[in-house]
């Protein structure tokens, strides 16, 4: 389970976060939409102190963060509680597929390389990537790079997986793929947050959608509720806006 | 022509004498250069109060004047400053002055090509280090050096290869390298076949240079990353 409690983020003299508090429950999907610019990444890079909250703490699995106060050492263990996909997938580029996956279990969680191998071997097979082991990440196409970010993350066995934009920079006929292993990674029960655009994604996969605008969660609830009948005038708006079809021209 | 060739690899054979001699002060003033320069490069990189604006003006100074001039205020200066510490530095080696300085020119040369090749590691392999949990350290040693190095490589062959040629000032403060050994042989044959001792001289530094560029580019090969092989000549 994961609480946020009054996280507050700001940029220069621009705040990002407005004292954001959110609870995700074991086993969640908790999708986050919103405008851009809303601070939908900051929230989840803060959740991994990638970014460092102003104020404001978080709790994940017992292991509890407080910006202000905690030391490194409770950073180091808040970040092992999580893992994180990228909206660049940020692979090691010089490490070979397998290699990207064994290096987390191998240096932070001091498995026996035999072990972190075989169970790199099963994750990129889960993520249908038997056979590229060996291949270096400039060797392969965007959507396999993102499927090894999933195993990546799915081997260390984290408490939650965070998807910032997992499906953003990624040619139009690869976000299938990605997606459709995400689904398979919600169907196996793994607490997931994540920041996306895919509305239909939203719709079908999540349990719990998080609206936000402003700097602040607007609204949440189930996607049924979220998309069909939404309470707050922003997320009509919003909602508006990508549904309506033909609303630009070129 | 009036070359005596056959004189040229008398004194090859008489200079090379002073190779082991250049030879250390290449690998110590190398060596230590290179870890000064990486702790020069940490500093301004992490931008540290107060040690950070210092190792900006010593980089500045020493990459903005000659080596040649770090030997005579290392050698002149030091002994000046250390006095006022009630240090006598009066009969410490001149091979300490000379390492020292190539040590500082070194140093600061070298974080140059450190310091860009640390930030042209992306900002997401820092990223996604950091969201598995790695140490800095760890992140250091295992995602950003394998990737640095490779940038940074070429250009700190050309200052290994630049520091075998500023060994050859070391003679103006009374060393016997090869510049001083040809110096010597020339004072003492009355500056008779100047020529052919300056020549074979040159001959000797263009195989120390060689030998240093091919060590260079044997080590290049175990640092590239990935499938990145670029073929290259010489």
């Amino acid at each position: 389970m994961i609480v946020i409690e009054n996280i507050r983020k700001s940029f220069a003299a621009k705040e990002i976060l407005k004292g954001i508090n959110l609870t995700v429950e074991q086993g969640d999907v908790a999708v986050i939409i919103g405008p851009s610019g809303t601070g939908k990444t900051t929230l989840l890079r803060c959740m991994n102190g990638l970014e460092k909250a102003d104020e404001g703490n978080i709790t994940i699995d017992q292991v509890e963060y407080d910006y202000k106060k905690s030391s490194k050492k409770q950073l180091l263990a808040l970040r092992r509680k999580t893992a994180m996909v990228f909206q660049h997938y940020n692979l090691f580029k010089n490490k070979t597929a397998l290699e990207n996956i064994t290096e987390g279990l191998i240096t932070v969680q001091k498995i026996p390389k035999a072990d972190a191998i075989l169970t790199a071997k099963q994750q990129l097979k889960s993520v249908g990537l038997e056979g590229k082991e060996d291949s270096y990440p400039n060797q392969l196409s965007g959507g396999q790079q993102q499927r090894v970010g999933i195993a990546r993350a799915l081997a260390l066995n984290p408490s939650v997986i965070l998807f910032d934009e997992p499906t953003s920079s990624l040619d139009p006929e690869l976000v299938g793929e990605v997606l459709s292993v995400m689904k398979q990674v919600a169907s196996r029960g793994i607490t997931m947050v994540v920041v996306t655009h895919e509305m239909s994604f939203a719709q079908t996969i999540a349990n719990k959608v998080i609206f936000m605008d402003g700097g602040n969660i607007v609204e949440q609830g189930p996607p049924r509720e979220v998309f069909l009948s939404p309470k707050e005038a922003a997320t009509k708006r919003f909602l508006d806006c990508i549904y309506q079809p033909f609303v630009y021209q070129i | 022509m009036g070359i005596d060739f056959s004189y040229v690899l008398k004194i090859i054979d008489r200079i090379s004498g002073a190779i082991p001699y250049t030879l250390f002060i290449i690998v110590i003033s190398g060596s230590f250069g290179i870890l000064l320069a990486a702790g020069i490069a940490a500093v301004r990189i992490k931008k540290w109060k107060v040690l950070s604006p210092l190792a900006n003006i010593y980089v500045s100074f020493f990459r903005s004047t000659p080596p040649l001039i770090h030997i005579f205020l290392v050698y002149y200066g030091l002994p000046l400053i250390l006095r006022e510490f009630g240090i006598n530095a009066d009969d410490w080696s001149k091979t300490l002055y000379v390492s020292l300085a190539l040590i500082l020119f070194n140093g600061a040369y070298m974080s140059e090509y450190l310091r860009p090749a640390y930030l042209a590691v992306e900002r997401g392999q820092h990223d996604a280090a950091d969201s598995i949990g790695m140490t800095g350290f760890t992140k250091l040693r295992r995602i950003i050096l394998p990737q640095m190095l490779p940038i940074a490589w070429p250009n700190l062959e050309n200052a290994f290869v630049e520091l075998v040629k500023d060994t050859s000032v070391l003679f103006v403060i009374g060393l016997t390298d090869i510049m001083g050994m040809a110096k010597k042989i020339i004072s003492n044959d009355y500056g008779v076949k100047k020529l052919e001792v300056y020549l074979a001289a040159a001959v000797i530094y263009w195989c120390i240079t060689f030998a240093v560029s091919k060590l260079c580019q044997l080590f290049e090969k175990k640092i590239t990353i990935g499938n990145q092989t670029e073929k290259r000549v010489g």
